[in-house]
């Protein structure tokens, strides 16, 4: 599932700093994922498939992925996707993908 | 258009008045209800008071809907403000009083909620707490009182909710919700209101509902951030917790409130909304058949008809068409600190796979029942295990510590707290070094230190750490549980060779009782 990721993180860096939104789409986090990361979204090269969006997350945040990112829900364009069923959904330049983590204070 | 669409809404809703205030003038003229045939809500029923509320029976004997309810002159001018809309209506309010609604938790979502649903004239609201009524809750938890510190929970939320509104009926659930209990408690409920803290409360509602056929409003809150989201609505159609959030968060991640912190009205925000969301689930219920639709859009559905060429065939495809649209489920996510705080995710109903709503569900009534489900272990494990057991040379009690202090023998003392506590307030000479950089540290690999592929280079040392092998190391937080894990994180890094690694048992708050009172406590 994670295959793909090292070539991938190769590119990031240089990647983000071209500002076109034509490039990346937009990894909005919310609650823990916010803290873990200590922002609120990243733009992220772009397009690739749902499959590989947590693998190229932990690159960038190591830890992210056990500590966080497992019990995610995900949601591409305000719509759920499901990381079994919708693996190989294609996430293009443009799109905003929101990070979810259970919240269960209250 | 939208001037004459307004327009008639006026009419409509001045007609609706003038209804409302007849039947109102037929209650006073003592003529009842049975004379006017658009009243639905009066027949034969005994007067209810609000004296009659009762503290263990939540009026199980009653089937779902059944009971004839009718509302008293106050009661028409307490709730008049929400049942002269369209939403609402009599039909409405009178669906209202005849539900039963559980709130599980009486914090920081329950207050407002319970509130809410109080005020609106719901007949019967239960509310599940064991907790008691403490300083720290009363900056979100809006119905409890100064008064009533110390008080359980749920005798102070029921004092306020009365003197909100007398005439719904209370019941006081004043225990834990356990699996065992879970299916017999909300069994007595038409729905129920998740506004627990923990992971493993939140599946095992879910599941209960799944098993009983009620719908579940659900949120949650922390820090500035929130979700709402109305599972297994309709019932054994819309999703679960389960089917949303598969997989527990990993237990060391999850933080309660007292931990990671909450905003009030960010807790609250969400509180109001799961008590609008149970008015909606509620108010679907309700009887409509009387009512009539404004002039305006029954001539547009007479329009559809005629072109439809059948009258019938064109309302059986608007039935199709409302019922496909009902299976639409979402999620609101709240982030109160972004620009746009308010995001709403479309969901996908049942996941195939669910243990708990699929078709090849494996959890029942009986496993919930004789505890073979353990929600504990499924969210992985007892709260001690998110934190390490430390030996006893590796713990210095709060009063040693100090003794040490005054001998200048404390070493460095290092506040594992992040910086915003630590900026609160701060034991003198500590340095502070948050528990998130030291959890970056790297871990020893061992004697050849080999790593697959990698290069073995030497790891700086922190500049926090000691240069010497002989100055004892000493770690405090807020309770005592992040400063364990840091002495065992630190151990583990290797960096340290020769001093005494030892975490200040209890942190501050024992700090604060039993070294300095003048330390704060928050």
């Amino acid at each position: 599932m994670i295959h793909g990721e090292i070539e991938i993180r190769g590119v990031s860096e240089s990647a983000e700093c071209i500002m076109a939104s034509n490039d990346t789409f937009t990894v909005l986090y919310f609650a823990a994922a916010a803290t873990y990361t200590g922002k609120s979204s990243d733009a992220v090269p772009g397009p690739m498939p749902v499959s590989k969006l947590f693998g190229y997350l932990e690159g960038k945040y190591p830890g992210f992925r056990k500590k966080v990112l497992s019990s995610c829900a995900l949601a591409v364009n305000l719509a759920y996707v499901d990381l079994v069923e919708d693996a190989g959904t294609e996430i293009n330049n443009g799109d905003e993908v929101g990070i979810i983590p259970p919240v269960s204070s209250g | 258009m939208e001037k004459f669409s307004l327009g008639s809404e006026n009419l409509d809703l001045r007609k609706r008045i003038a209804e409302l205030e007849q039947e109102l003038a037929e209650y006073r003229s003592g003529r009842g209800a049975q004379a006017h045939p658009t009243s639905n809500g009066a027949d034969a029923a005994a007067q209810h008071t609000p004296d009659d509320d009762d503290a263990e029976t939540a009026g199980a004997q009653d089937g779902d809907g059944a009971k004839p309810v009718r509302l008293d002159l106050d009661e028409f001018r307490r709730y008049g403000r929400q049942m002269i809309m369209t939403e609402v209506g009599l039909d409405g309010q009178l669906q209202l009083k005849r539900s039963k609604v559980l709130l599980i938790g009486a914090g920081g979502l329950g207050c407002p909620a319970a509130a809410y649903l109080a005020g609106a004239g719901i007949g019967t609201i239960g509310v599940v707490d064991h907790d008691l009524v403490e300083p720290s809750n009363l900056h979100r938890q809006i119905l409890h009182a100064v008064d009533r510190i110390g008080t359980p929970k749920v005798t102070s939320i029921i004092t306020a909710l009365k003197n909100i509104n007398p005439y719904p009926r209370y019941v006081a659930h004043n225990f834990p919700l356990s699996a065992e209990n879970a299916t017999d408690t909300l069994d007595r409920y038409d729905l129920v209101l998740d506004c627990t803290d923990s992971p493993q409360t939140r599946y095992m509602i879910s599941d209960a509902c799944v098993l009983l056929g009620k719908p579940l409003v659900s949120a949650s809150a922390l820090r500035s951030d929130g979700q709402l989201v109305v599972l297994n609505n309709p019932p054994g159609e819309g999703p679960c917790y389960r089917c949303v959030f598969p997989r527990p968060p990993p237990p060391e991640s999850v933080l309660s409130c007292g931990e990671g912190g909450v905003l009030g009205p960010v807790v609250g925000t969400m509180g109001v909304l799961m008590a609008t969301e149970a008015l909606k689930v509620l108010l679907a219920k309700a009887d409509r058949k009387r009512r009539r639709k404004p002039a305006h859009l029954a001539v547009a559905d007479c329009g559809k008809a005629a072109a439809a060429g059948d009258g019938e065939a064109s309302q059986t495809h608007d039935v199709k068409e409302a019922a496909a649209e009902e299976r639409k489920f979402y999620m609101t996510i709240y982030s109160a600190f972004s620009d746009t705080p308010f995001k709403t995710i479309r969901m996908f109903g049942k996941r195939k796979t669910c243990q708990a709503c699929s078709s090849g569900a494996t959890i029942t009534k009986e496993s919930m029942k004789n505890g073979s489900l353990d929600y504990v272990a499924f969210c992985g494990g007892r709260g001690a295990g998110k934190y390490p057991a430390l030996t006893k040379d590796e713990v210095v009690e709060v009063e040693e510590y100090q003794k040490l202090r005054e001998n200048r023998e404390g070493g460095v003392l290092i506040d594992v707290r992040d910086d915003v506590q630590y900026g609160m307030c701060s034991l003198e000479n500590s340095i502070n070094v948050p528990l998130a950089t030291i959890l970056t540290l790297p871990i020893a690999t061992g004697d050849g230190g080999k790593h697959e592929g990698e290069e073995t280079q030497p790891v700086p040392i922190p500049a926090w750490l000691p240069r010497d092998t002989s100055t004892p190391i000493y770690f405090i937080c807020r309770l005592g549980n992040d400063s364990r894990l840091a002495v065992q994180r630190l151990k583990r890094s290797g960096l340290v060779k020769g001093n005494a690694i030892r975490d200040v048992k209890g942190g501050l708050w024992e700090w604060s009782r039993k070294v300095d009172k003048s330390f704060p406590i928050y």
